[in-house]
């Protein structure tokens, strides 16, 4: 009886880790803070299921929901010391992203689109290129020795450790006052769903 | 009667987290559907429909167990799904799949501590299923 009641205070507290809202001062890759639903999602450049998760589901919410302002989506950084380059990945992401959302999602979708190829061999700077104009590429360098983009990355994985992330990707979903924790890939079919319910 | 007294206890203590775990996923529909397809091993439709039949179908086994009807059929019947859940928990783990277990709520990773969690609760499971055939053999042989 008292590993019963032991499980049952785990689930309690495991419950009120979840209700923990995450901080949110970021800005939104796609959608407009004033949105109804609040997607935070921790990612990780070099991380496969991160990459089946942004290519498979949150490019369909960006294009069905981010762009019909019914959802912000906030992608935080959370590079796993596991994978030798996804530090730089996020630098080259957080960099984007301070040159506006429409460069982030150009840089976002060639890191993805390519992870086998820089996995492997390290080479992110030429996929980067490859999806950027000359011009755009030398104001990303930029960006990119700007002691600022480092901190927004060291501020994510700290935000993201407090929220008990412990894996990528993890999102966090704001809506009606209520924030839930969710871990893993999960397909976009699934997730419309949730979201159609939160919208009602 | 020491045995006896751990039927009951494993009885109580299944029936009232099944009602906990079921109640929980009654709650949170749509998260359990989010939760069962990150598992990674069903189509969409097979999800949705997995998610709203399990909650329950948990909360029925709780409290069967808890009431104690036909006891041998619903403790096989819980040490079963039991056992369900630690093979898919144990190949999602396996296949390197991150995922939140959904066990008794979300938030909670598959590890191996969600695996040797599941794995008691089996255990008491199948001791109830074990010792509730056992009493009924033994009150058939006493002719009750």
């Amino acid at each position: 009886m008292r590993k019963a009641y032991c499980i049952v205070l785990f689930v309690v507290a495991a419950l009120a880790s979840v209700a923990r809202a995450a901080d949110t001062d970021a800005a939104c890759v796609g959608g407009k803070p004033i949105a109804p639903i609040k997607i935070e999602v921790f990612s990780d450049y070099q991380c496969p299921a991160c990459r089946d998760f942004y290519l498979g589901t949150m490019r369909n919410v960006l294009l069905d929901y981010a762009d019909a302002g019914k959802v912000c989506v906030i992608y935080r950084e959370f590079p796993l010391n596991m994978h030798a380059h996804a530090r730089e990945a996020a630098k080259y992401g957080a960099s984007a992203m301070r040159m506006g959302p429409r460069y982030w999602a150009q840089v976002t979708d060639a890191l993805y689109q390519n992870q086998d190829k820089w996995s492997s061999d390290g080479n992110i700077q030429a996929v980067v290129a490859g999806a950027l104009t000359k011009a755009d590429m030398t104001r990303l360098q930029k960006e990119m020795s700007n002691p600022a983009t480092d901190a927004t990355i060291s501020s994510d994985i700290e935000l993201g450790k407090k929220l008990e992330v412990n894996q990528t990707p993890t999102f966090f979903i704001t809506a009606k006052g209520k924030t839930e924790k969710v871990a893993g890939v999960v397909q976009y079919p699934i997730l419309r769903r949730y979201l159609d319910d939160k919208l009602k | 009667m020491a045995l006896r007294v751990l039927g009951w206890i494993c009885r109580l203590a299944l029936g009232g987290l099944f009602l906990v775990a079921g109640y929980t996923k009654v709650q949170n529909p749509f998260l359990f559907e989010m939760a069962v397809d990150a598992y990674q091993l069903l189509p969409p439709w097979a999800v949705v429909t997995t998610a709203r039949t399990l909650p329950w179908l948990e909360l029925a086994l709780g409290v069967l167990l808890i009431v104690g009807w036909k006891l041998r059929y619903f403790a096989t019947a819980a040490a079963l799904l039991l056992g369900f859940f630690v093979i898919t928990m144990a190949i999602t783990y396996s296949r390197g799949v991150e995922a939140n277990c959904g066990c008794f709520g979300f938030g909670e990773p598959i590890s191996p501590k969600t695996l040797a969690r599941d794995t008691l609760l089996l255990a008491f499971a199948v001791f109830l299923a074990a010792h509730s055939w056992t009493e009924r053999r033994r009150a058939r042989v006493a002719g009750v």
